[in-house]
């Protein structure tokens, strides 16, 4: 379990984390935010790649300090945005390298490289080099690496930007399977990501971070502003250029028209039905500010 | 320990072998040509050969310095006196060693030894600039630079540090005049550099 007290991180006069305060226990916490808002900084400062300018750290009861933080670093798994795999390597020589640069035991190394690959469904490419996989598969040789060492704590920075739809589907249930025996922060700015995967969520904005039990509270921000509704398509064009409306959805349907999702304070026009907000439309409405 | 060691070389080598060869090659040139030419060896020797010794060590701590790969690296648990100061050392007086033979062919032994230390010292800047920069390309740039400076200077403003004194010595002063001066940076920059990763997530000098 990790609890965070007071994290602040500034460079300079500009302060990209304000006094975050926080735990992360097993199970998958979703970090949210646009771009911007702090994640990476935050993902940077857990994974040791940054300093905290001020704040405690504590990771299963040890506090982090300057004399532990090799310690530390080793109860810690990262998969940064870009992991910068070897692609001269194969993909067993890139996990073996990595758990060499971790220190693990040879006998033991062999053992889990095996384990892991199997883990992420990469044993069949055991052998080819790293350039040859796709970007999925090197997504998932990234995850590898990072769990190569069975962490406590695993950090996740917007693994699935750039996935086609199979692998992204893949990857989520990948992660969710990687969380039953850790705690996992997963930072990204795809609410689908959140949805299908996390227990908790952080959502971040401007350096200032706001910690949600539940998916569902977030989703509450937008209760009874979501609005559904079948228009034509003049009404369409004219609730477009509406700028008091925030149109969320519109899925166009046999007949020309659409049926939209609209995110107002007050019904934007004759026939609208207040519907169930989605985690996106929670998150906007948190993100301008109610 | 040792079997890690080894198993970490050649991980490194396999990844980053194009740097660890470059210089070989151009070593090999400088023998063959030797046959042919001593002059133009000689020449390719020094001014060639000898700054191309920066390549390997950027191969050794291109992890630190990679801009797509320092971000793991920095997060990963180190031993900072073997990955900052022993392996940057052990492959300095490797790559040294091989260009101290081949310069035994134009030079006699003072010059030769003090192009031996010069090379290590050389190599040992590299991994401090790479390792404080946290950036292959600017560590790589700032240590040809100094080398250069002193090459078309005659080492002006460099003091004993100066790296060409066995090749074009200063005014006055004999080639291996700088040598215990230039061994003891060498130990001083393993120091540092080994500094520099223990404390690998302060100095983000450049913006990441």
């Amino acid at each position: 379990m990790l609890v965070a007290e007071q994290l602040t991180k500034a460079y300079g006069r500009k302060t990209a984390l304000h006094e975050a305060s926080f735990t992360l226990s097993n199970g998958i916490t979703g970090l949210l935010g646009p771009n911007g808002a702090g994640k990476t900084t935050l993902l940077r400062i857990l994974s040791t790649y940054h300093q905290p300018t001020t704040g405690k750290l504590t990771l299963d009861g040890v506090q982090w300090s300057r004399k532990n933080m090799e310690y530390i670093r080793s109860l810690i798994g990262y998969l940064p945005q870009h992991v910068g795999l070897f692609p001269a390597l194969t993909v067993r020589e890139y996990l073996s390298y990595i758990g060499s640069m971790r220190g693990m035991d040879s006998r033991l190394l062999i053992e889990r490289v095996e384990k892991v690959l199997s883990e992420v469904n990469l044993t069949d490419k055991a052998r080819e080099k790293v350039r040859s996989l796709s970007g999925g598969m090197k997504q998932r040789l990234g995850i590898a690496q990072a769990i190569l060492h069975e962490p406590s704590l695993l950090l996740v920075d917007e693994p699935t930007a750039g996935l086609d739809p199979e692998e992204r589907i893949r990857f989520r249930n990948l992660i969710k399977r990687l969380a039953f025996n850790r705690a996992v922060l997963l930072s990204t700015h795809i609410t689908g990501d959140i949805t299908m995967t996390c227990d908790r969520v952080f959502l971040m904005k401007q350096g200032r971070l706001e910690a949600h039990e539940h998916v569902h509270s977030v989703t509450g921000y937008a209760s009874g502003k979501v609005w559904g509704l079948y228009a034509g398509r003049e009404e369409y064009e004219r609730l477009l250029g509406n700028l008091a409306l925030f149109i969320t959805d519109a899925a166009q349907q046999i007949g020309g028209g659409y049926n939209l999702r609209i995110i107002a304070q007050d019904e934007p026009c004759a026939g609208a039905e207040l519907v169930q907000p989605t985690l996106e439309e929670g998150y906007m409405v948190w993100l301008n500010g109610n | 320990m040792v079997k890690r060691e080894l198993v970490q070389w050649r991980y490194v080598w396999t990844a980053h072998k194009p740097l660890f060869v470059i210089p070989l090659l151009l070593w090999l040139l400088a023998v063959i040509a030797g046959t042919t030419s001593q002059q133009f060896s000689k020449e390719m020797t020094a001014l060639v050969l000898y700054p191309a010794l920066a390549f390997p060590m950027l191969g050794l701590m291109s992890q630190i310095g990679s801009s797509e790969q320092k971000e793991l690296w920095i997060t990963l648990p180190a031993a900072p006196w073997t990955a900052g100061a022993l392996r940057p050392l052990l492959l300095s007086l490797l790559y040294a060693g091989l260009y101290a033979a081949v310069l035994r062919q134009y030079f006699d032994a003072a010059e030769v030894w003090a192009g031996f230390v010069s090379a290590v010292l050389y190599m040992q800047i590299t991994a401090v600039l790479v390792a404080l920069f946290k950036h292959n390309a600017f560590g790589l740039c700032l240590a040809l630079c100094y080398l250069f400076f002193g090459m078309f200077t005659g080492g002006s403003g460099q003091g004993p540090l100066y790296l060409l004194q066995w090749y074009r010595q200063k005014l006055g002063t004999s080639p291996e005049a700088f040598v215990t001066v230039q061994a003891a940076a060498c130990a001083a920059a393993a120091v540092l550099t080994a500094q520099l990763i223990r404390f690998r997530e302060r100095f983000h000098l450049l913006k990441d």
